[in-house]
């Protein structure tokens, strides 16, 4: 862009959204590259260049997103949506420059509906005042991920993430009722918030995920629940992970829905629960979770546990289980430099890290998830210091979902950091796809796995390339996500 | 430098994946990526990482551009307060702010400060000699002679020259209680607390150091405080700083609960109004055990809301951040200097707050919080501001 473009631009920009919604400064365009992604912190810590966008706009409606996409789209300038940067998949880093949209500005709580249970905000309010601002009223979300501290709405619903409450509430793709958003030619569509519909296909699908590849999600109309009356909480030891997962695939075919099941592999629960909780038997670790009425609490958790019994499951009693809600978070502040191996991935150079998360139906899952482990292995035991481990934790009637977290440290300089951390995502995704999983579960796409999703279904992917030239001919709006919009 | 000492401290905060910015008030305000707590410690890293380098220049460079960022943080302490492991990233904050000064890099907002301190030895930039001059010339006086009581009373630069009738609910108290007290009168410097978080170290030490000849001399057994930030500095940077000052100190809400639950006063003036209590971070936060566990401590959420609970007719409602996770008013050193838009912003988010509890006063217990509220307050003035003396000393 050259002195004299970058002129008009930026005077069109403060025109569109006030002079004070427009930021140029690099050190503001570094804090959203850096944020959380481990790719642009790579770069950063090896010295080497971070992409950044020629400005950061902060519009505070959704006619202000709108000018700011006509005005992107006349001039085929790329945009990236940003809300609060939690994303670790690439989504939001601007590769191409450009504009950065940061929707933190539009943060209002604008209606809650108590007598249809459902709550209308702007896509920037934070995930963490919206679910305070709920149960000061009574109510839940029932959407409580790990990210909770660190994202808004118009991020989860790009994204299609999902809470640690999942398997009792749905992702964030069942709770949505109704949207608004600005496509990349700056038309508004607003869906109805109605709970079933049979007026053509549902078009909030469509954009729940696109990861704004069809446009910015400025507003949305959200299910909630009356808080719980009761919520508990439970830990099982089992002999192995087969076990539980057995255990848990039965209690959910009872409708015996937990809110919460999360099921930690034999080696997950040694690493994680000998050594950090100092729980010293090995086995299988399970929590769940059940939360509503009392009567229908101690009913769902007394069948349950009889499930568990039978598949060779010990119960740990109540007290573990709480504490892993009470202290669900702690693990993700790093308690000093030498337990900071997950986080040093973010910052250290030279190592890397990141998250496999996959869907499968239950006759599939647990051999997809050994083949993974063994395949890591095999491929990096020995060339560095490595770990892998996993947790099941959404789960459904059909399949459920692992978190394989996987870890390699010690990478030499004369090696390239970014290709050793590609290598492994092109080792262990094609093994979940071979099984039948997906790309991703609930962190999305973004750019870095956006290569395999051609491979998970080729017809699909026509089909969403189709639909991006549609609504986006310009390319304008964060190309590269979801394989879409580059070349 | 200062903040090599805390290099890995900086560098856990800006590697850790942003769990606290939901939480920082400037940056709840501000809206901006660049002013969240990990961005701001991360400058701090990128100083000390050209440092490691070798790159002395590139890390002076470095400092200069971190400039006015570093003070867009009030100190309040709820990142820490939040954190899962405790960080204290106010200390990184103020210990970058420290190396801006030494390096000579300092904001002219805040140079501001040391300017006034050095001449008038207190922050306002008020003369020293009116120090006094909203209060009793005749009192003032008398207090400041009664060299045989044991228990003294510090000020405070806020009360004294914004809030005396913080200072004047007091001699009410007392009177009430008939407890003997003298004040330091001209020898009452600054604490120093407000030119350390500046990051004017040097300045704050000497003031420290003046202050402790004036308490040591006179003798004290006790010196009630009623300023949070000066019951900080006495209770936590004075020892740390070398200074002993040989007298249990004690906070105005800790001693006036005493007295109340000691039958010593009684309060019997009916107050029928819906409050609500805004814990100042010094004492809510700095001063609680969870949160630092390194100074001699006290935990000082209770006494203020006891000894409210205790005035006739008082309905407590509480706000929606309270206690240890309590709001910054917004009037933390260098915010207010360096972004009062910012500042005022943050006041008028707990002046909201404390309206949606219906309440009818917000009660502050800190002249600085009530200074912050009443100024920035719109003019119609939906609701009043009040400090815990002040409503004691009304039902008296």
């Amino acid at each position: 862009m050259s002195e004299v473009q970058r002129a008009l631009l930026r005077e069109e920009l403060k025109n569109a959204v006030g002079r004070d919604n427009v930021i140029e400064e690099p050190e503001e365009g570094m804090a959203h590259s850096l944020n959380r992604n481990w790719y642009t912190r790579t770069l950063w810590s090896e010295d080497r260049e971070v992409p950044l966008p020629s400005f950061v706009v902060y519009p505070e409606s959704t006619e202000q997103v709108s000018e700011i996409l006509q005005i992107a789209n006349s001039k085929k300038i790329p945009v990236t949506p940003f809300g609060m940067g939690s994303s670790g998949m690439g989504g939001n880093i601007p590769v191409y420059g450009g504009i950065m949209v940061d929707t933190k500005r539009m943060d209002e709580f604008l209606e809650v509906n108590e007598e249809s249970l459902s709550a209308t905000v702007q896509a920037g309010i934070g995930s963490w005042e919206y679910e305070e601002r709920l149960n000061e009223l009574g109510y839940t979300s029932g959407h409580l991920p790990a990210s909770q501290f660190c994202s808004t709405y118009g991020g989860f619903l790009a994204l299609r993430s999902a809470g640690r409450l999942s398997t009792g509430y749905g992702k964030i793709e069942d709770m949505v009722l109704g949207l608004e958003a600005v496509l990349p030619t700056g038309e508004v569509v607003r869906t109805r918030p109605v709970p079933a519909h049979a007026s053509g296909p549902d078009l909030n699908q469509l954009f729940v995920g696109s990861e704004g590849a069809f446009g910015i999600i400025t507003q949305a109309t959200m299910k909630i629940h009356p808080y719980p009356e009761e919520r508990r909480f439970r830990a099982v030891i089992f002999p192995d992970f087969s076990s539980g997962l057995h255990a848990v695939r039965k209690i959910m075919r009872k409708d015996l829905t937990p809110a919460v099941a999360r099921l930690y592999t034999e080696e997950e629960t040694a690493r994680t629960f000998k050594e950090t909780w100092g729980i010293e038997k090995e086995g299988s670790y399970l929590i769940i979770g059940f939360d509503g009425m009392e009567e229908l609490v101690d009913k769902k958790e007394k069948l349950s546990l009889e499930i568990c019994e039978g598949e060779g499951g010990e119960d740990l009693g109540g007290e573990k289980g709480e504490y892993w809600w009470e202290n669900r978070y702690g693990d993700y502040y790093p308690k000093d430099k030498s337990d900071t191996e997950k986080w040093q991935s973010l910052l250290g150079g030279y190592q890397a890290g990141g998250t496999v998360t996959t869907c499968l139906p239950y006759d599939k899952a647990e051999d997809a998830y050994k083949e993974i482990r063994r395949k890591f292995k095999e491929r990096f035991e020995g060339r560095y210091k490595n770990w892998i481990h996993a947790h099941f934790s959404h789960w459904y009637k059909s399949g459920t979902m692992f978190y394989v977290r996987w870890y390699i440290r010690g990478i030499p300089e004369d090696e390239d950091t970014l290709a050793v951390y590609n290598e492994v995502w092109s080792t262990l995704v094609p093994i979940a796809l071979k099984y039948g999983g997906v790309v991703d579960h609930h962190h999305g796409v973004g750019r870095m796995l956006a290569r395999f999703l051609e491979k998970q279904d080729k017809g699909s992917h026509e089909v969403l390339k189709k639909i991006k030239g549609s609504l986006d001919p310009n390319n304008i709006m964060n190309p590269g996500v979801l394989g879409l919009g580059e070349g | 430098m200062y903040i090599d000492e805390l290099s890995e401290e900086i560098e856990i905060c800006a590697s850790c994946p942003l769990m606290c910015k939901n939480v920082c008030c400037f940056h709840l305000h501000e809206k901006t990526e660049s002013s969240a707590p990990h961005i701001r410690n991360l400058n701090l890293l990128k100083v000390l990482n050209e440092k490691k380098d070798s790159n002395e220049q590139l890390a002076m460079e470095q400092l200069e551009e971190s400039n006015e960022k570093l003070y867009k943080c009030t100190l309040c302490g709820q990142c820490t307060a939040w954190c899962g492991k405790d960080r204290d990233i106010p200390n990184n904050m103020m210990a970058g702010r420290a190396d801006l000064i030494d390096e000579g890099f300092v904001p002219e907002e805040v140079d501001e400060i040391r300017r006034r301190t050095e001449e008038e030895h207190n922050p306002l930039g008020e003369p020293h000699e009116e120090r006094y001059d909203k209060l009793d010339k005749k009192l003032i006086n008398n207090l400041s002679q009664k060299d045989e009581a044991k228990v003294g009373f510090w000020l405070g630069c806020v009360t004294a020259y914004r809030q005396p009738e913080m200072f004047e609910a007091i001699v009410k108290i007392m009177d009430s209680a008939g407890i003997d007290f003298q004040i330091l009168g001209d020898e009452e410097y600054c604490c120093g607390l407000p030119q350390q978080k500046m990051g004017f170290r040097k300045v704050a030490k000497e003031l420290a150091e003046h202050n402790m000849r004036e308490i040591k001399d006179r003798g004290f057994d006790t010196l009630l405080v009623d300023c949070p930030e000066c019951y900080r500095a006495f209770k936590e940077f004075y020892p740390d700083w070398g200074y002993s000052l040989d007298v249990d100190i004690v906070h105005t809400s800790e001693y006036i609960w005493n007295l109340i639950d000691e039958g010593e006063i009684s309060l019997n003036g009916e107050v029928s109004k819906t409050i609500t209590y805004h814990d100042p971070c010094e004492l809510a936060r700095h001063t609680t055990p969870s949160v630092r566990t390194d100074y001699d401590t006290s935990d000082i959420h209770q006494e203020p809301r006891k000894i409210l609970k205790s005035v006739p007719g008082i309905k407590l409602k509480e706000m929606r951040w309270n206690r240890l996770k309590t709001f910054c008013c917004g009037g933390g050193e260098g915010v207010r200097e360096v972004y009062p838009e910012t500042s005022e912003k943050i006041g008028s988010r707990v002046i909201g707050e404390a309206q949606k509890t219906g309440a009818e006063i917000l009660v502050a217990a800190c002249p600085s919080c009530k200074r912050q509220f009443s100024e920035i307050q719109s003019e119609d003035k939906e609701i009043e501001i009040l400090s815990v003396p002040e409503i004691v000393a009304d039902s008296l």
